[in-house]
């Protein structure tokens, strides 16, 4: 939480959000929708962590390399895996942190519902639930891409490539008759394919197993590019 | 130097393949995990699991006694929307299977597979021959061209060897891929455990209730109605009684329906059907007390409704419900084909497309059209009665006149959105055009009984309901006529035939209005409610909440919650930073 950066993501974040579930007169817009739930929210914010994540992320492992100081990070006691995992919960932790006040959507959605209080509280609270693997998907994203490359804005581009392509772009290309037989297959790989059920409040097994896969294999691949890139 | 090179490109390939390995086992880890079948729902109303009615009926024993199966024919290469909807259809059926076990079967079979004959003569089969499942065309664009897809989304289901009927997933016509095709899909996928526990429900059936048509009194005939009776002939016996034959004329009659009379019923008929609800009968009346004719606006340009006299308006005013003598008229229309006129048709604000309350019967299916509808009005009675309002007008409607003149030129009079209430969002405005009566009826004929049978010993005149009946009043006779079909008079059998008029094709009133309706799923779940089909109606009366937000308020304070959705989080943020500045200060002036 030291840098300034930290803080200009939760305020992007916040703001973007704002706009369009409160300002903008489009799809997103909280109040028009005449629904009191938050599901415009949680279609959007994929869209919004979606480009903010990596940017985040892609000095984490890219910096180091670049000026070097990765060389005095392999110095110290600790071991690769550690100084990998640090930066990642410290990208979850932020995605976190900046959920966190747009609890007063929630509680504005509370008290708009006729009568007040009729949103789905259960259904909310599994969708925040939900958010929060998609977010971490994506952090645990944007740190491969930061491992794979000392440059920032290629490990920007790429991060925010394969967020995209992870989240939409896979079930874009499984829709219809693409390939054929496989469109379901791809579309099953997608993470919006996932997050679908658990953003109206269903917690399946098969979903939280996708996304810790997500969250696993991409972290465990960075780890081996981090032995592998040590000298 | 060599040698390390040599190291590192092995080390590379060391974590190539060890990375390969663990994509391996993560892609098979979740294709083992998705055969288990874990789900929790955190909604509210459950609105993502089964009904508890419907687990019990899975879980005993003796409800499903031999093996199910579901023909599903949704197989082969479709639109997303589609493929949903297949997936929506296996998860809901495997979710069965998970309560009744090796009892349900299903299997998806493409129709598009195998020889030409093949496939001709089993679509023949699925959508001529009764089991009704229309093919659904759907239109989409790929570079640059339009092409057709065409599916049948429904199913056949077998049990103990023989067809029980079928299910439709979705209704029938054409789509466009980019129009309604996914609301449709969704309402279709919110309906399946509906449909299966239908056709379960059918096809475990024990004994069948008996429902009558009442004859006599210039009611709907019976080819009218062939299209309505096809939807419930399967689960229903079906009968067709003409009353004043005798006083039991309807013993062992579990439910009646009176659609569009158009004389006088006398006061023996009158006597049996207030008897008959004395005694915990279930009546449905359909019916307006003016009439239009339509050839005569097509002829003219304009007509009067004349007054029908069939003495129903009295005996039902008695129960409890006023029909008034009036037309209701709606901002919310179907349009009526008019030869003659450039545009085709006009817009009939008279041809209701009634909109559903809460209520079961109507809460789940699209808008009933009710061409010239009267209001009902409740009447404060003594009597023991629970009232629910089952159709409303929308609030952008009012009624029309007494016994009014209809003309064509009244779309130029209203122009093409209509204004019929000076508050056309007010739900005040929703006049009622169905009514429910349950409970303990008290006899019309109680203080006037025509001594013809007070003095007949075989009358048994009784006062007061001695078990709870139910009356439904609806404001219109000719919602259940049929749309899609006719029927043919067939000499042999001395019966008519049922047949599609022309396949694929829509009623050309609906053609023009480009809306589906829902009036036979409407008589569905009136006939099977009035009839009590307990398991059905337990799913059926399962509100899936909408949760509304409160109009007014946003109008009202929108912008007060507009300004307090940035200024709260944003502070948030701000004195985040400012508190973690200061602590990170105050830590190192410590040390």
């Amino acid at each position: 939480m030291s840098s300034i950066i930290g803080y200009v993501f939760m305020l992007i974040f916040v703001v973007t959000s704002w706009l369009f579930l409160w300002i903008i007169d489009g799809d997103y817009n909280l109040l028009n929708g005449g629904i009191a739930d938050l599901i415009p929210f949680y279609n959007l914010a994929p869209l919004i962590l979606l480009i903010l994540i990596p940017a985040v992320t892609m000095r984490s492992f890219a910096e180091e390399r670049k000026t070097g100081t990765m060389e005095l990070l392999y110095t110290r006691p600790i071991s690769d895996i550690s100084i990998l995992l640090a930066k990642y919960l410290a990208g979850v932790s932020l995605v976190v942190i900046s959920l966190l006040p747009t609890f007063t959507f929630y509680i504005s959605m509370h008290y708009l519902g006729d009568p007040v209080g009729i949103m789905d509280d259960g259904a909310a609270i599994t969708s925040f639930i939900g958010l929060i693997l998609l977010g971490a998907s994506f952090v645990a994203i944007g740190i491969f891409s930061s491992v794979i490359t000392n440059n920032q804005i290629v490990a920007f581009i790429i991060a925010l490539f394969l967020c995209w392509f992870a989240y939409s772009g896979l079930s874009l290309l499984g829709s219809y008759a693409t390939f054929a037989g496989f469109d379901q297959i791809i579309r099953l790989a997608s993470i919006d394919y996932h997050y679908e059920s658990i953003k109206k409040g269903v917690i399946i097994l098969s979903d939280l197993v996708y996304f810790f896969s997500v969250i696993i294999f991409f972290l465990f691949v960075a780890h081996n590019i981090l032995i592998s890139i040590r000298k | 130097m060599a040698r390390k090179r040599l190291k590192n490109i092995s080390n590379k390939a060391y974590y190539v393949i060890i990375s390969a390995i663990a994509l391996a086992v993560v892609i098979l880890l979740n294709i083992i995990v998705s055969f288990f079948d874990f789900r929790v729902d955190f909604t509210e109303d459950q609105r993502y699991s089964l009904t508890p009615s419907t687990v019990e009926f899975l879980k005993d024993d003796k409800a499903l006694t031999d093996k199910i199966l579901f023909k599903i024919y949704l197989e082969g290469e479709f639109p997303a929307e589609i493929k949903r909807l297949q997936s929506a259809v296996r998860d809901k059926l495997n979710e069965f299977k998970y309560y009744a076990g090796s009892n349900i079967e299903y299997e998806f079979i493409n129709p598009n597979k195998g020889s030409n004959e093949d496939q001709e003569a089993l679509k023949e089969q699925l959508f001529d021959n009764g089991l009704g499942i229309r093919p659904l065309d759907i239109v989409y664009r790929t570079k640059g061209a339009s092409n057709i897809v065409e599916i049948f989304p429904g199913a056949v289901v077998e049990y103990q060897g023989g067809k029980v009927g079928s299910i439709r997933f979705l209704e029938g016509g054409q789509f466009n891929l980019d129009s309604k095709l996914e609301q449709m899909v969704q309402m279709g996928i919110n309906d399946l455990e509906y449909k299966f526990m239908r056709i379960l429900a059918k096809a475990t059936r024990k004994t069948k209730k008996n429902l009558a048509f009442i004859h006599g009194h210039g009611e709907l005939r019976i080819p009218n109605t062939m299209g309505a009776r096809k939807r419930i002939e399967d689960s229903y016996n079906i009968k067709d009684i003409v009353l004043g034959d005798a006083l039991n004329a309807l013993d062992g009659i579990d439910g009646i329906i009176i659609a569009d009379p158009h004389q006088k019923y006398s006061d023996k008929d009158k006597f049996i059907i207030d008897q008959y609800l004395m005694n915990g009968g279930n009546i449905m009346i359909f019916n307006n007390p003016l009439e239009v004719n339509n050839d005569t606006i097509r002829r003219t340009g304009k007509t009067h409704s004349t007054r029908k006299r069939t003495g129903l308006t009295e005996l039902i005013f008695d129960y409890g419900i006023k029909v008034n003598e009036d037309l209701v008229i709606d901002a919310n229309y179907d349009p009526f084909v008019f030869p003659g006129i450039p545009k085709g048709y006009v817009n009939w604000y008279f041809y209701v497309r009634s909109l559903g309350t809460d209520h079961p019967i109507s809460s789940m299916v699209n808008p009933v059209k009710l061409p010239y509808a009267s209001s009902l009005q409740f009447v404060q009675t003594k009597q023991d009665v629970r009232p629910s309002v089952i159709l409303t007008s929308s609030s952008n409607s009012r009624s029309f006149g007494n016994v009014p003149l209809l003309s064509i030129a009244m779309e130029k009079q209203f122009g093409e959105n209509p204004v019929f209430q000076e508050n056309p969002t007010d739900k005040r405005n929703e006049l009622m055009l169905a009514g429910l009566l349950e409970g303990n009826f008290e006899s019309a004929f109680k203080n006037r009984i025509v001594t013809e049978y007070k003095d007949n010993p075989d009358a048994q005149f009784i006062e007061n309901s001695i078990k709870p009946g139910k009356l439904l009043v609806i404001g219109n006779g000719t919602f259940l006529k049929n749309t899609y079909y006719d029927s043919i008079f067939v000499r042999e059998s001395n019966s008519y035939k049922y047949i599609p008029r022309l396949p694929k094709t829509r009623e050309i009133d609906e053609l023009f209005g480009g809306n589906l309706i829902g009036n036979f799923d409407f008589f569905e779940n009136c006939v099977d409610y009035m009839l009590g089909e307990s398991t059905l109606l337990a799913i059926r009366s399962r509100v899936i909440y909408l949760h509304p937000t409160d109009k007014l308020k946003i109008e009202e304070k929108g912008s007060f919650y507009k300004f307090v959705n940035i200024i709260i989080p944003t502070s948030i943020i701000i004195l985040l930073a400012i508190i973690v500045a200061v602590v990170r200060r105050y830590k190192y002036v410590r040390k």
